[in-house]
């Protein structure tokens, strides 16, 4: 658990499958200003490959993932 | 021979705002909202609009507004979608539930759900304290409709959704698809969690129907593979029938209360005029949809329906699937009906656009019926 990070938003993407965590990870993001963290909460095990992929192509920062009783918390830095 | 439709709880007649506004989108705007061309920006500004709509009849946020093919889709998803969270495992229902709601539950009940089936009086209403008494600590969701397609009566629903202040974490739904066309449902004020709407039930085109996902609400899709609806429901929308639920949602917020006034009033007639004629009302006259009128005569109603048939009276004998497998209505039953007594139901729904010369024509081809099969009982 990363209790030491400071989340500026928080996204429920629950019962979405992979891409629409990251397209809702993106519209939130258009919404935050640069440097803010961006937590965000999926229970599909595609996130863990999708989320650091996107987070290269877009210039962004993944600062982590987390899996909690079969959920999982990933926390993403706005870079751009 | 011209027919008087008395079977609006089935389906009513689209209104004309809803038809124009479809028109373009059945023709010549027919882009994908997701793609990116002015055809496709007009599509989701009319996508976006009729969101809008939908969303003021019941005070939501239009972001909680998920577009679905029928009420009876709203109903499964708000079911399904619920126990498919995981961890809790169990639900509870009225007895008097519409078949999308009761057989779904049946049907996750032989998945493994474990089902309770609260009880309703012989006026066919809930009663609040058994709901609340049935709620366990394994309890997902419950489920109580605002009021019946079949016997139209409306229940304590603010007192069931302010069980939500005392059970936080269970998610409450409620089927409003009935009510919504003569009543008011504000979700601000009644914290159900998931409501469901369908469009031909306030005048707009079949085929579309809504379900309310109160923000935060985690519920699961049924469907997957799509970005429509914020993945939450995927599959190309049909922006024309959603364009005629918009303006049918835009109508009926201005016109709701002209239209239950006077179908009420229509109502108290044929309900007065029923009674001289022996029959009396299913269900709670003082908690009642406007446009319900449903009876038990003492006569086949098979035999009333085809009669009446026959003088181009469109009616039913309740609801249709019961109608259909000739067995006895699982409300009816919940309310002490018995099954020879149940053979003896007629349902009548009105419509806005009813007169009380229509009412008139009504009572004597039933008169008439009723006269004739009376004869003929032994």
């Amino acid at each position: 658990m990363r209790k030491q990070i400071s989340v500026h938003s928080i996204l429920d993407t629950f019962g979405l499958l992979c891409p629409m965590p990251i397209i809702k990870t993106a519209a939130r993001f258009k919404e935050m200003k640069r440097g803010e963290v961006l937590k965000v909460l999926s229970d599909d095990p595609g996130i863990k490959e999708d989320m650091p992929a996107w987070c290269i192509t877009s210039g962004n920062e993944l600062l982590g993932i987390d899996e909690i009783d079969g959920e999982f918390h990933a926390y993403v830095k706005k870079l751009r | 021979m011209s027919h008087l439709y008395f079977n609006n709880a089935f389906s009513r007649r689209p209104l004309d705002e809803s038809l124009k506004a479809m028109t373009p989108f059945l023709q010549t705007e027919f882009e994908s909202p997701l793609t990116e061309s002015e055809g496709s920006e007009k599509v989701r500004q009319v996508i976006r609009q009729a969101r809008t709509s939908v969303a003021e009849m019941i005070f939501a946020k239009p972001s909680e507004i998920f577009f679905v093919s029928s009420g009876t889709e709203a109903n499964n998803w708000a079911l399904k979608g619920a126990v498919r969270r995981g961890k809790k495992n169990h639900i509870v229902i009225s007895a008097v539930e519409h078949f999308s709601v009761y057989q779904t539950a049946e049907y996750l009940h032989r998945e493994g759900t474990a089902l309770s089936i609260v009880p309703v009086n012989r006026e066919g209403i809930v009663d609040v304290d058994a709901v609340a008494e049935a709620i366990t600590t394994t309890t997902v969701l419950v489920t109580v409709q605002c009021a019946s397609d079949e016997i139209g009566v409306i229940q304590n629903f603010p007192a069931i959704s302010d069980l939500k202040m005392r059970f936080p974490d269970v998610l409450f739904h409620t089927d409003a698809i009935q009510f919504a066309c003569y009543e008011e449902l504000d979700v601000s004020r009644n914290p159900f969690d998931l409501v469901s709407l369908s469009s031909n039930a306030i005048y707009g085109p079949t085929g579309i129907g809504a379900l309310y996902v109160r923000e935060g609400t985690r519920l699961m899709p049924l469907l997957h593979g799509g970005m429509q609806e914020e993945g939450m429901r995927p599959g190309l929308q049909s922006t024309g029938l959603i364009a005629g639920f918009g303006a049918a949602a835009e109508v009926n917020q201005k016109s709701r209360k002209e239209w239950k006034s006077k179908v009420g009033a229509l109502q108290q007639t044929l309900i007065d005029d029923l009674r001289l004629l022996g029959l009396t009302l299913t269900g709670s006259i003082s908690c009642r949809l406007v446009d319900n009128v449903h009876i038990i005569a003492d006569v086949d109603g098979e035999a009333m329906l085809t009669l009446l048939t026959e003088q181009g009276v469109r009616t039913s004998s309740g609801s249709t699937c019961y109608q259909y497998a000739q067995k006895e209505s699982h409300v009816l039953k919940a309310m002490g009906v018995g099954a020879e007594q149940a053979r003896g139901s007629l349902l009548f729904t009105l419509d806005k656009d009813h007169t009380k010369e229509d009412i008139d024509t009504l009572v004597g081809h039933v008169d008439e019926a009723l006269g004739h099969l009376r004869r003929l009982k032994p």
